[in-house]
C-alpha cells in the first residue's frame, strides 16, 4: 500500500509522561521508565536506543499493555493501549521470540491472522506472501521446534506482519541474526517505510539504527535523554580530517615535523588524523606526497559517539 | 470474546501433540488390556469388577492428564513468555483464559472419549468371555459415569487455572490443586459422618462448622462419582444428575471468571 493513499497523518505512538516503577520484592522501587514523553508520527522509522537494562523493553511492553504504567499514559493509533481492538493494527516481534514450537509456520500465521480478525482467504494470501518474503516457504509445514534461532526470528517477523499492521514494534530485531538475516530484516524495515507503516524498533546495534531510522531516541536509566532526527544528529560540522597516504610513517613524519597530527599504519598505508584548522598546513607540508594521497575524509561524531556521550551525561546527572 | 477459537485450537493441538499425551495412552492401553486378567482375580461379580476397574483406570489416567497438561499449558506460556506473542494480538486477557480453558476442555473430552472407549471394549470383552450370568453392563449408567467424570476433570482444570492465574510457580499451582482434589473427594463424606455422628464420639460444634464451611467452599468432587452405580447397576435419580451437572458448570464458571479477573490485573514483564 502506498503512503500517499493513506488518510490524514496522526501520531501512531504517543508516550505521555510515562513512568514505570517496579514494586515487586526483588525490584522494589526501581524506576524502569522515568517520565518519558514521545510522539512518533505515522510513516516514521524510529530507533529506540539504549544500553541493556535502560528501559527499552519496558517501554515496549507498556505499549502492548503487557505491563501497566505507574503514571502517565500511552496511545497507539490514537487509542489507549488498553484497547484490545487497536492491536489488530499492530505487529510485534519480541526480543528472542518464543512461539508455540508444536506449530508450523503456516499454523502460526493462521493464529496471528485469526486473532487479528482476518478471513481465511486473506490469511492464505498473507501467509503465502510473507513466508516467501522471509524465506520459510519450503518449511511451512515443519514444526517450529526444529527451527534454528534465525528461522524462528524470521517466523516471528512473518507473524508480526500477517495482519498488514499500521504500526510495527520490533524489540531488538537484529539480535541473533546472521549477516544475511540482518540484511533481510533491514530490507523488510525499508519496505515497511515505503508502504507508509510506522516502525518503532529498539536496538543497541548502532549501525542498524544509523542505516534505517528517520529519528532516534536515546534512553538511559529509564530517562529519555535525547530525541532527534538522524540527519540533525549526524549533520554537524567536521571536527577533524583523516588523510590516508601510500607512504611509510617515517616518510610522512619527516614531512610533517612541527604539525599536530596522529599517525597509524595499516597495510602499507599511513593514516593521518588532524584537526580542521591544521588541514591546509598538513596538505601543504605533504608536498610531493600529495600524489600518494588515497583519501581525505572529514571526521564527524558518529551515532556511537553521541550515544556514548548521552550515557556519560546520564551517569553524571542521574542517580 | 471473538478470538476464543484460535486460542482453543492451538491449545488443543499443543495437548494432542505432547509426548505425555501419547505416553499416558500407551499406559492406559496396557492397563485396559490387563482388565480381563485382573477381573478374574475376584471369585464373583467379574463383570462388575471389570466395569469398576475400567472406569477407575479412565478416571486415574484422566486425572493425571488434566493435572499435568493443565499446569503445563499455562505455566509454559508464562515461563517461556509465549503469552507476550498472544497478548500482543487483539486478544483480551479474558479471551486468553477462556480460550485456553476451552482448548484444555477439548483435550479432556477427546481423552475421555478414547479412554471411555477403551474401558467399554475391555468391560464388554470380559462380559462376553465370562460365564457370570448376573453380570450385566448397564450402558446408560456407564455412559453417565463417564460424562460426570469428564465434567469433574473440567472442574479440576478450572481450579488449576484459578491457581495458575496468580501462583508464582507451577509446583505451587499443582500442589494447591492436589490439596483441593483430596479435600473435594472426601469433604462430603466427612460432613455426613460428622452430622450423623457416631456412638460415644463427641464432635466439637466449631469443627463441624469448619467442615460445613469447607463443604460449601471447596468443590464437592464426590458429587460427580457415579462409578459404583455403573458397576452395580444402581438407579440414579434424575435430580442428582441435574444437580451435579449444574453444580459443575456453576463452579467452573466461578473459577474461570475469577481467573480472568486476576489475569486482567497481572503484569507480564
Amino acid at each position: 500500500m502506498c503512503y500517499a493513499n493513506r488518510g490524514p497523518l496522526v501520531d501512531s505512538i504517543i508516550f505521555d509522561n510515562v513512568t514505570k516503577t517496579y514494586s515487586s520484592q526483588s525490584t522494589a522501587g526501581r524506576v524502569a521508565v522515568d517520565h518519558v514523553s514521545l510522539s512518533i508520527p505515522q510513516g516514521e522509522i524510529f530507533g529506540f536506543l539504549g544500553p541493556n537494562g535502560a528501559g527499552k523493553s519496558t517501554a515496549i511492553k507498556i505499549l502492548l499493555n503487557l505491563i501497566f504504567p505507574t503514571a502517565g499514559h500511552a496511545l497507539l493509533l490514537g487509542k489507549p493501549v488498553a484497547d484490545t481492538a487497536v492491536r489488530s493494527r499492530v505487529g510485534y516481534l519480541p526480543e528472542s521470540p518464543n512461539f508455540y514450537d508444536h506449530l508450523t509456520p503456516e499454523e502460526l500465521l493462521w493464529f496471528g491472522g485469526k486473532t487479528s480478525g482476518l478471513g481465511a482467504s486473506r490469511i492464505k494470501e498473507r501467509t503465502d506472501s510473507l513466508l516467501g518474503l522471509v524465506d520459510l516457504g519450503r518449511v511451512r509445514r515443519q514444526r517450529l521446534r526444529t527451527f534454528s534461532k534465525g528461522m524462528i526470528q524470521r517466523a516471528g517477523v512473518a507473524l508480526a506482519l500477517v495482519n498488514d499492521p499500521d504500526v510495527v514494534i520490533l524489540d531488538e530485531p537484529m539480535s541473533g541474526l546472521d549477516p544475511l538475516g540482518r540484511r533481510l530484516m533491514a530490507d523488510i524495515i525499508r519496505r515497511l517505510k515505503h508502504d507508509g507503516k510506522t516502525v518503532f524498533f529498539s536496538s543497541h546495534i548502532l549501525h542498524d539504527v544509523e542505516d534505517l531510522c528517520d529519528r532516534v531516541g536515546i534512553i538511559v536509566k529509564g530517562r529519555l535523554m535525547r530525541v532527534a532526527g538522524l540527519a540533525d544528529v549526524l549533520s554537524v560540522p567536521a571536527t577533524g580530517w583523516c588523510l590516508i597516504v601510500r607512504a611509510t610513517p617515517e616518510t610522512v613524519q619527516s614531512h610533517l615535523i612541527g604539525v599536530a597530527a596522529a599517525y597509524t599504519t595499516r597495510g602499507g598505508l599511513t593514516e593521518i588524523k588532524t584537526v580542521e584548522k591544521d588541514l591546509a598546513r598538513v596538505l601543504d607540508r605533504l608536498g610531493a606526497l600529495k600524489e600518494d594521497l588515497v583519501s581525505a575524509i572529514p571526521v564527524r561524531p558518529t551515532l556511537e559517539d553521541i550515544f556514548l556521550q548521552e550515557i556519560e551525561r546520564a551517569d553524571g546527572e542521574l542517580p | 470474546m471473538t478470538h476464543l477459537w484460535p486460542i482453543a485450537k492451538i491449545t488443543f493441538l499443543e495437548g494432542l501433540r505432547s509426548r505425555v499425551f501419547f505416553g499416558l495412552f500407551i499406559v492406559a492401553l496396557l492397563l485396559f488390556s490387563s482388565t480381563y486378567t485382573l477381573s478374574y482375580l475376584f471369585p464373583r461379580d467379574v463383570v462388575k469388577v471389570a466395569v469398576d476397574l475400567g472406569l477407575g483406570i479412565t478416571s486415574l489416567i484422566g486425572l493425571i492428564l488434566t493435572l499435568f497438561l493443565g499446569t503445563q499449558l499455562l505455566a509454559k506460556d508464562l515461563e517461556q513468555r509465549t503469552i507476550h506473542m498472544v497478548l500482543a494480538k487483539a486478544v483480551s486477557r479474558s479471551d486468553y483464559i477462556v480460550g485456553k480453558f476451552a482448548g484444555l476442555a477439548m483435550i479432556i473430552v477427546c481423552s475421555m472419549v478414547v479412554l471411555g472407549g477403551f474401558a467399554s471394549v475391555a468391560s464388554w470383552t470380559v462380559d462376553r468371555l465370562t460365564a457370570d450370568q448376573y453380570g450385566v453392563i448397564h450402558w446408560p449408567i456407564f455412559l453417565l459415569a463417564l460424562l460426570m467424570m469428564t465434567l469433574m476433570l473440567m472442574l479440576l482444570a478450572s481450579v488449576i487455572f484459578f491457581f495458575s492465574s496468580f501462583a508464582s510457580s507451577t509446583f505451587l499451582a499443582l500442589g494447591l490443586t492436589l490439596v483441593i482434589y483430596l479435600i473435594g473427594q472426601s469433604v462430603e463424606e466427612l460432613k455426613h459422618f460428622l452430622e450423623t455422628g457416631a456412638e460415644g464420639v463427641v464432635i466439637s460444634p466449631v469443627f463441624l462448622k469448619i467442615v460445613t464451611g469447607a463443604y460449601y467452599i471447596f468443590p464437592n468432587l464426590a458429587a460427580f462419582n457415579f462409578k459404583a452405580q455403573a458397576a452395580h447397576g444402581l438407579a440414579v435419580p434424575l435430580a442428582d444428575v441435574v444437580w451435579s451437572f449444574l453444580y459443575g458448570v456453576f463452579y467452573i464458571g466461578v473459577m474461570i471468571t475469577s481467573s480472568a479477573w486476576i489475569f486482567r490485573r497481572r503484569e507480564f514483564s
